[in-house]
């Protein structure tokens, strides 16, 4: 299935093509994202978790965490 | 008269000023986003205030860092900002510690709302098991290069809900990748903003907000309980001592923080201060901390052993 990835840190998207029934966890780790440094969020602009099932087409979003202060 | 230009705004109004006035609010963490939330809530008369730090005024502090100046280098963030904010707004009452907070301290901040402006996920974790367990609301705030972040916790899901899997580590500091003291204001007025509408009683927001400021986007993403989330279940890792971390490094410059055990402070050699001994190697505070130079976490601990011991 294809996803639709859009990088907060770089403000760019791009297409993705994974298994059927990918969970975030297995698209970080085709992208060579540490899970450790960034949090998700679906089409729905919901956060979600690294078991979260991705849907054929879905956009999901990648934001870095920031902790400055 | 002095809030006239606040209370004729029609979400606060005089009665929304009462509750400003009544309101008791602790700010952790007095570097960039600290200091500047801390201005803002004594100018738009919060009643009381507890500023909360562990570190010093640094000159490479003044770039992003509010109401701090020349002649605050070498001294205690929180009694300067202290300092700062008596002359702005005398009828603030004002309680400062200047502590590295952690599981044996966090119960000083006895406070209707904290803003979290600090600079460790560490701090955060800790902040929000003592909020989740207390039922207090509190306000997470980032900010690293352009962008920042703004999130308010009151129980319907927690920081660990969503952050639960991030490794402190990995995470860039303003000491690596660097930040903009615009992006600070823009983080520190929101901030702000949501804890006015909730000691106001007004609606505030649920989303996480994202902010860059060099293509000027804002970006709201709905935040939700996570089912298997332990602080959620009542499991407090930090707050009951098991997890945290005794080295720490600071944001902002190549410095260590270390705990150790209380020390007589009469027996090192520097310049000594109502709360600490500096010399050319390292800051120890009257708690036992140790801020020191160093190229790395393991030459900080042989640093600390070398100089306050063991």
């Amino acid at each position: 299935m294809k996803v639709k990835v859009y990088l907060e840190q770089k403000d760019k998207e791009e297409i993705v093509n994974l298994d059927n029934n990918s969970n975030i966890k297995s698209l970080l780790e085709k992208l060579k994202i540490n899970s450790g440094t960034v949090i998700t969020a679906n089409s729905n602009n919901e956060l979600v978790t690294d078991n979260y099932v991705i849907k054929n087409n879905e956009r999901i979003k990648i934001i870095p965490v920031i902790s400055g202060g | 008269m002095r809030y006239s230009r606040q209370e004729i705004f029609s979400k606060i109004g005089k009665e929304g000023q009462n509750l400003l006035k009544k309101s008791k609010v602790a700010v952790i963490g007095l570097g960039a986003t600290g200091s500047s939330s801390a201005e803002l809530l004594a100018r738009a008369g919060v009643g009381e205030l507890i500023l909360a730090d562990r570190d010093i005024v640094e000159l490479n502090n003044l770039q992003r860092q509010s109401l701090y100046n020349e002649d605050d280098i070498g001294n205690v963030k929180a009694d300067s900002i202290k300092n700062h904010l008596k002359k702005i707004n005398s009828e603030v009452k004002i309680k400062t510690l200047v502590i590295d907070l952690d599981y044996r301290n966090i119960n000083e901040i006895k406070t209707d709302l904290i803003l979290d402006c600090s600079d460790n996920i560490d701090t955060r974790n800790l902040i929000n098991e003592y909020c989740h367990k207390n039922k207090i609301n509190w306000i997470y705030s980032g900010v690293i290069e352009d962008n920042g972040i703004v999130l308010n916790f009151n129980n319907d899901y927690c920081f660990s809900c969503i952050f639960e899997s991030i490794k402190a580590d990995l995470l860039g500091t303003c000491d690596t990748k660097g930040v903009l003291n615009t992006i600070v204001k823009v983080i520190s007025g929101i901030q702000v903003n949501e804890a006015i509408k909730i000691l106001t009683k007004q609606d505030y927001s649920r989303e996480m907000i994202y902010f860059n400021i060099s293509n000027n986007k804002l970006e709201k993403y709905k935040a939700k309980k996570n089912e298997n989330c332990k602080v959620c279940k009542g499991i407090y890792d930090y707050l009951d001592g098991r997890k945290g971390n005794d080295v720490v490094k600071l944001c902002g410059r190549g410095v260590y923080q270390i705990k150790g055990k209380k020390i007589d402070l009469g027996r090192l050699e520097g310049i000594r201060t109502k709360y600490f001994l500096v010399n050319d190697n390292f800051t120890v505070f009257n708690d036992g901390r140790a801020l020191i130079k160093a190229e790395s976490k393991e030459k900080a601990k042989t640093l600390y052993s070398k100089y306050i011991g063991n």
